[in-house]
Order: C-alpha cells, then sequence, then structure tokens
C-alpha cells in the first residue's frame, strides 16, 4: 500500500466526474449520456471508498457505495425503459431528433 | 488430512456428477427434432452469420432490465449474509439480529411484488 | 453502550411511521396493478377512480399519525424528526391530496396504479429528505423523489413530446443526482462523518479536517445539483420544455414537489439546524456570494423570458423559474436576521403559499379542458371569463398571489421575503431587497397579459360545459390556502415556528 495515497484516490475520482461532465456536454446519444452519469456516479463512489479506506470510518463509505451502485442499477433500468420508448418513436437514441418541444 | 477437504473433495464431486447426470438425462429424454435453426450454433438468438452490428431485438432489452435489477439488489443480501451470526465485534449485535432479519424479510418481500409485477405484466412471455 | 445503539436504531423507525405507511400503500398498489389489467393493458372503466380513494385514505392515515406526532430532539440515529421534518411532512401530505385530485382523470385506467403509487413514492421521498440525518438517507431520499417521477411524468400521455419532456428530465435529473452525490463524497470525506448533526457541528467547530480545500467545492456541487430541481437559473433549461411536453398534472407535480425537496435539502445540508451564532461556520457560507448571485440571476432571467412565452405552460415554467429565485433570496439571508423575519421561515412561508397558487393554477388549466382539447396558448383562454367564469375567478386569484397582490398570501410571502432581506442590515440583503421588488413588478406585466385574455378578449372556443369536479375540488382547496393564509398568517406562522 507504500506509494498510493488517498489523493491519487481523489484524483482518479475526480478524473472520472470530469469525464463524465464531459460525456454529457459532448454526447448527443441518449445512452452515451447515460454513461456519463454512471461515470459521475462512480467518481463518486470511489471517492467514497478512498474516505472509507484511508480515514477511520471503514464501514460508513462503503454502505454507501454499494447503496450507490444499487441506485446507479435503478436509474439504467428506467433509463433503458425510456430509450426502449423513445427508440420506438423516433427509431434513433440521439436526443438531436428530438424536436417536438422548441421555443 | 484436515476435515474441510474432504468436504470440498463431495462438494467437487457433486457438482461433477450434477452435470454429468443432467446433461445425460437432457440428451436421454428430450425429444430430437433436427431442424435447421436448432443445428445453428447457439449465439444467444442472433443471426450467428452476417454483420454483427445488426440492433438487437427489443426483447432481450427488457430481459436485460429485469436481470439489471434483481441481480444488483441481490448485493444487499450478501453483507446481511456475512455478518449477520457472527459473534464478534463485526457481526451485527445480539439484540438487532431479530430486526434486521425482519427488515431482510421485508425486502425480500418487495423484490417478490416486483417479481409479480412483472410476471403478470408478461415480461417473461417471449413473443 | 451498543445497547443504547440498538435502542437508537429500533425507535428511529417510529420517526418516518407516516412514510412507511405511504411506502407500503405503494406496495400494495404494484403488487395488485398487474392483476387487475389485461395483457394490453387494459382495464375496466374507473379503477383509476378506485386507486386514488385508496391513495387518499392512505394520505388520510398517514397524515392522521403526522398530525399526533411531535418534534423530538435529534439523536444520533439514521432518522430525525425535527420541526423542519414535522414541517414538511405536513406540506407534502397535502401536497399529495391536491395532486391526487388534479391527477384523478389525466391517466388512462391501464396505468393509473403505477402513477398514483408513483405519486405516493414521491410524496414517501420528500418526508424522508427532510426526515433523514445522514448522507446516505438523503440521498436515497432524493433519489426516492426522482426515479418516481419519471414514471409519473411518462404515464399520462405517451405521445412523442411526453417522451422526449420524460428524457430530457431524467437526464438532467441524473446528472444532478451524480452532481450531489460528489458533493456529498467530499463532505463525507472532510468532516468523516455521514450524519447531518455531527456534520453541522463539525464544520461549525472550524473543524475542517485535512483536506479543507475540498469543502467550498463540495459546497458549489450541492448547490448545483440542487439547483436542477429548484430549476434556478442557470440549471433551468429543461423546465419550459418539460413543461410544456409532459401532462398537466405531471407538470403541476414537477412545479411544486421537485422544489420542496430541492430547498429542504439544502437547508438540511448547508445550512445546519440550531442557531450556531452569525460566524459560525456553515456550508453555505463558504461559497461566498454564489448563493446571492443565483438569487438574482434567477429572478431576472425567469421574469424575463417568461414575458416571451405565448404557451401557457411555457409560461408558468418561467414563472416557476423566477419564484425559485424569490425563494433563493430567503435561503440567502439564510439564519443570519439580526431583527426581524428569519430568512428560512419566509422561504418556507412563500413555499407553502407558492404550492398552493402554482398547483390551483394547474388544477385550473385541467378543470378548463377536457380530453380533446387541451389549453396550451393564451389565446386558448381567451374569453373564459364568459365560458367558465367560476374558473377565470379563481385562475385571476392564482395569478394575482403570483403577483404578489393583496388580498392573497402571496402578497404576503412577498413581503416577508422583502422584509427579511431588507432588515438584514448589509448592503447586499438591501441588493437583493431591491431586485426582489424590481422583479415582482416586471412580473406584473405577464400575468395581467393572461387575465387581460381572460377578460378582455371574445372566448376563442365554443362553449365548454366539460366538468372535472375533483380538479375543481383541489383548485377550491388551493384557493382557500390563498385566501386564508391572507387573513390568518398566524396558523402558517405557528407551523413555521416550530422549526427554528
Amino acid at each position: 500500500m507504500d506509494g498510493v495515497g488517498l489523493e491519487a484516490y481523489l484524483i482518479v475520482g475526480a478524473i472520472l466526474f470530469g469525464c463524465g461532465f464531459a460525456c454529457l456536454l459532448v454526447k448527443r446519444n441518449a445512452i452515451a449520456i447515460l454513461m456519463g452519469v454512471e461515470l459521475l456516479l462512480n467518481g463518486a463512489n470511489l471517492n467514497f471508498l478512498a474516505f472509507a479506506r484511508f480515514t477511520s470510518l471503514g464501514l460508513d463509505g462503503q454502505v454507501i457505495g454499494l447503496f450507490v451502485i444499487v441506485l446507479a442499477a435503478a436509474e439504467a433500468a428506467v433509463a433503458l425503459a425510456i430509450a426502449l420508448n423513445f427508440y420506438n418513436n423516433h427509431l434513433s437514441i440521439d436526443v438531436d431528433s428530438a424536436k417536438e418541444l422548441k421555443d | 488430512m484436515d476435515i474441510s477437504v474432504y468436504a470440498i473433495l463431495l462438494y467437487a464431486g457433486m457438482v461433477a456428477g450434477f452435470v454429468v447426470v443432467n446433461l445425460a438425462l437432457t440428451h436421454l429424454l428430450s425429444p430430437n427434432k433436427r431442424t435447421a435453426v436448432k443445428q445453428m450454433p447457439y449465439e444467444s438468438g442472433m443471426d450467428p452469420v452476417g454483420d454483427a452490428r445488426q440492433p438487437f431485438d427489443v426483447k432481450f432489452y427488457i430481459v436485460a432490465i429485469l436481470f439489471l435489477v434483481f441481480d444488483v439488489e441481490l448485493l444487499f443480501l450478501y453483507p446481511w449474509a456475512v455478518s449477520a451470526y457472527i459473534d464478534d465485534a463485526s457481526g451485527v449485535p445480539a439484540g438487532l439480529r431479530d430486526t434486521v432479519f425482519g427488515v431482510m424479510l421485508v425486502f425480500m418481500a418487495t423484490l417478490a411484488i416486483a417479481y409479480v409485477y412483472a410476471w403478470r405484466k408478461g415480461v417473461f412471455k417471449w413473443r | 453502550m451498543l445497547d443504547a445503539l440498538v435502542e437508537a436504531l429500533k425507535g428511529s423507525l417510529s420517526l418516518v411511521l407516516p412514510d412507511i405507511v405511504l411506502l407500503a400503500t405503494v406496495a400494495v398498489v404494484f403488487f395488485g396493478a398487474p392483476f387487475l389489467t389485461d395483457e394490453r393493458g387494459r382495464s375496466e372503466a374507473g379503477l383509476r377512480h378506485r386507486w386514488s380513494w385508496l391513495a387518499l385514505a392512505a394520505v388520510g392515515f398517514s397524515g392522521w399519525l403526522w398530525y399526533q406526532s411531535t418534534p423530538v430532539e435529534v439523536g444520533d440515529g439514521p432518522f430525525r424528526l425535527d420541526g423542519l421534518a414535522w414541517f414538511v411532512r405536513g406540506l407534502s401530505l397535502a401536497t399529495l391530496v391536491v395532486l391526487l385530485l388534479v391527477n384523478w382523470n389525466q391517466v388512462p385506467d391501464g396505468a393509473s396504479a403505477e402513477s398514483i403509487g408513483s405519486l405516493l413514492a414521491i410524496g414517501a421521498g420528500v418526508n424522508l429528505i427532510a426526515a433523514s440525518n445522514d448522507l446516505v438517507y438523503l440521498f436515497l431520499a432524493l433519489e426516492l423523489v426522482s426515479i418516481p417521477t419519471y414514471l409519473f411524468l411518462f404515464l399520462p400521455r405517451r405521445d412523442a413530446a411526453a417522451q422526449e419532456a420524460t428524457t430530457k428530465y431524467f437526464l438532467l435529473s441524473a446528472f444532478s443526482s451524480g452532481l450531489v452525490l460528489f458533493g456529498m463524497s467530499y463532505v463525507f470525506g472532510v468532516v468523516g462523518s455521514t450524519n447531518l448533526q455531527v456534520i453541522g457541528q463539525a464544520l461549525a467547530a472550524g473543524q475542517n479536517g485535512p483536506l479543507p480545500m475540498l469543502l467550498p467545492v463540495a459546497a458549489i456541487l450541492l448547490i448545483a445539483g440542487l439547483g436542477f430541481r429548484i430549476t434556478a437559473v442557470p440549471f433551468h433549461f429543461y423546465a419550459p420544455d418539460v413543461f410544456q411536453g409532459a401532462g398537466t398534472s405531471g407538470a403541476a407535480m414537477l412545479s411544486f414537489v421537485p422544489k420542496v425537496a430541492g430547498f429542504v435539502a439544502l437547508i438540511r445540508l448547508l445550512i445546519p439546524s440550531g442557531w450556531m451564532g452569525p460566524d459560525a461556520q456553515t456550508l453555505a457560507n463558504l461559497t461566498g456570494p454564489t448563493v446571492w448571485w443565483l438569487a438574482v440571476i434567477t429572478m431576472f432571467v425567469g421574469n424575463l423570458l417568461a414575458i416571451l412565452q405565448t404557451d401557457v405552460r411555457r409560461l408558468l415554467a418561467f414563472s416557476s423559474i423566477a419564484h425559485a429565485g424569490y425563494m433563493l433570496v430567503g435561503f440567502q439571508i439564510g439564519r443570519e436576521t439580526h431583527a426581524g423575519i428569519d430568512g428560512i421561515d419566509a422561504l418556507l412561508f412563500y413555499l407553502t403559499v407558492y404550492g398552493a397558487m402554482s398547483l390551483g393554477a394547474f388544477a385550473a388549466l385541467i378543470a378548463t379542458s377536457d380530453e380533446s382539447k387541451r389549453y396550451e396558448t393564451i389565446d386558448d383562454l381567451g374569453g373564459l371569463s364568459r365560458t367558465r367564469p367560476a374558473v377565470a375567478l379563481l385562475m385571476t386569484l392564482f395569478l394575482f398571489s403570483m403577483m404578489g397582490l393583496p388580498p392573497t398570501a402571496g402578497f404576503l410571502a412577498k413581503l416577508n421575503l422583502f422584509f427579511a432581506a431588507w432588515s438584514q442590515g448589509t448592503e447586499s440583503g438591501r441588493w437583493l431587497a431591491i431586485f426582489l421588488a424590481v422583479n415582482a413588478a416586471i412580473a406584473a406585466w405577464y400575468y395581467l397579459r393572461i387575465i387581460a385574455a381572460m377578460y378582455l378578449r371574445e372566448p376563442a372556443h365554443a362553449e365548454n360545459r366539460h366538468q372535472e369536479p375533483a380538479a375543481s375540488v383541489a383548485m377550491a382547496c388551493c384557493a382557500l390556502v390563498v385566501l386564508g393564509l391572507f387573513f390568518a398568517p398566524d396558523w402558517l406562522w405557528r407551523a413555521i415556528s416550530v422549526v427554528s
């Protein structure tokens, strides 16, 4: 465990967060945006686990990690269902093809 | 030899036996019609020859959604299973075991409701 | 010591009994739903009304439990029942009743169980946000609000516009959850606890841990993530599209419930309970003037863009953005008032009144539309005073309240915020008060445009005799609150005084 400290984990978490953020700004595909969201959540998750590992409060962080994984799965399930319906209507999951609502 | 090694050997033997018996039974008992579709290599219901970038059938997504949810929900069972009945500090305190067990039952009941919902909605029918 | 912990955990369940009732009803509804519809999702007519009655009964029982409960001291357990939790629970249960009435005829019978179940889950989620005493529970409760919201938006109408609205809301809502969670992870790491009470006390005592520079980042992330929920500019852009595309009951829910969720979560996370003195460190005052700017920009953008709208729902969406800006004024003032009205109290008063007037306006839209004809633009509302005089009158009342004119509770609500900002005694507080007044004047323009259309124009449509009794009842309840709180504001102040 020598060498790799808390900061390294936090930096990786922040990079994951940045990737997710960029994904949301750049991607036009609904599924790709969802992947970006997963990156955000997992970046946060990594932070929780790193803090749990390097501070005195072990279990708390791990339990949060577990909850976040389950939550991400629930969101992904809803997202897939929505994307499925979206696909059936537009025959595409490109969010730019959604043009019903423009002012 | 340590007693636990026998247990592992017994377990390995049972697993192997289970596989062999099942394979033999299906081979002997199943009706055997050789149609063109059945002779194809199994590729999860996809056409094995041709462009791999064809869209999946919608039916797969519904099963995938269901699998995703139930698979991940089971994550909650593992921590409970390993810590529920341990008597040292890492386990659930004795006074709390009944409560935690009740909570797990409620959790399982919720999952069962979700399962019944999906079943009645016809998710498991291959249409 | 361990036994005490066990007892505390067991006891904490009794703090969330009303929410357990709601969630148990959700389970019953989802269990029963598939047995009452056939394979194609059709069912006998009137099923939605029976589910609604069941839901109303559950909310009633939950409300009775709530009425019996009194705030208790905040402990170490996962839940708490302090003044804010008590107040928010009452507010959200009342909101649930109104929303159930608004939603009465808005979903097809085959999808009614899911819609009503989602609504109850959303209500329980709002309650649990206020009742959580732990980062994990707070986050889970936020998700318990947002995931059923997707369903609730999606179920009433399945056309392309509704799907697009749901997709947009989903993607941004999931994104905002990510931001909130990331902010929480830094708070957890720096302070070293998941307990909100412990976090608040540690911050107030200035125990910033080994990585104090993460705290402002965390606060900004939390404000940004929850800013999506309360539609603060620049996190507002989804709101007009979603309001326009989703069904009317979905838009009504979206105009109010996420705001309650967002503001309560903001108060919980950024302004710890218990008065700790004006100089105590909180996450809120670590962010410097961020919230101040957020409030000013939100007010101006909401109101100025609302003037340009012709679609009623889009207009109400921008108006709800502007109202979020007003409430952010109260949040910025916080508990720092030296004399006069407390900023958070003024915010909660405004939130309650805003709920009544916003839900009332949407109920009025539902009461005038039938299945074949939805009221989309301001022109559609033209001459409503001739065809539906009662609805037009109540709509006018709600719009007056949104403008902040007497004799409506909206007047008192704006006045409270104004005085709270003014009496803070700082330059920035005075400017906030002035901007609030300027914006109230700007807003009058577009509200008056709707009223003028209803009263001065010729009817745009042939006589519309369509009756929606449930929506009318909801509208009457909201009107009662809007009028009643003007003449007897003490009734609400007493409830709010429990909070602080």
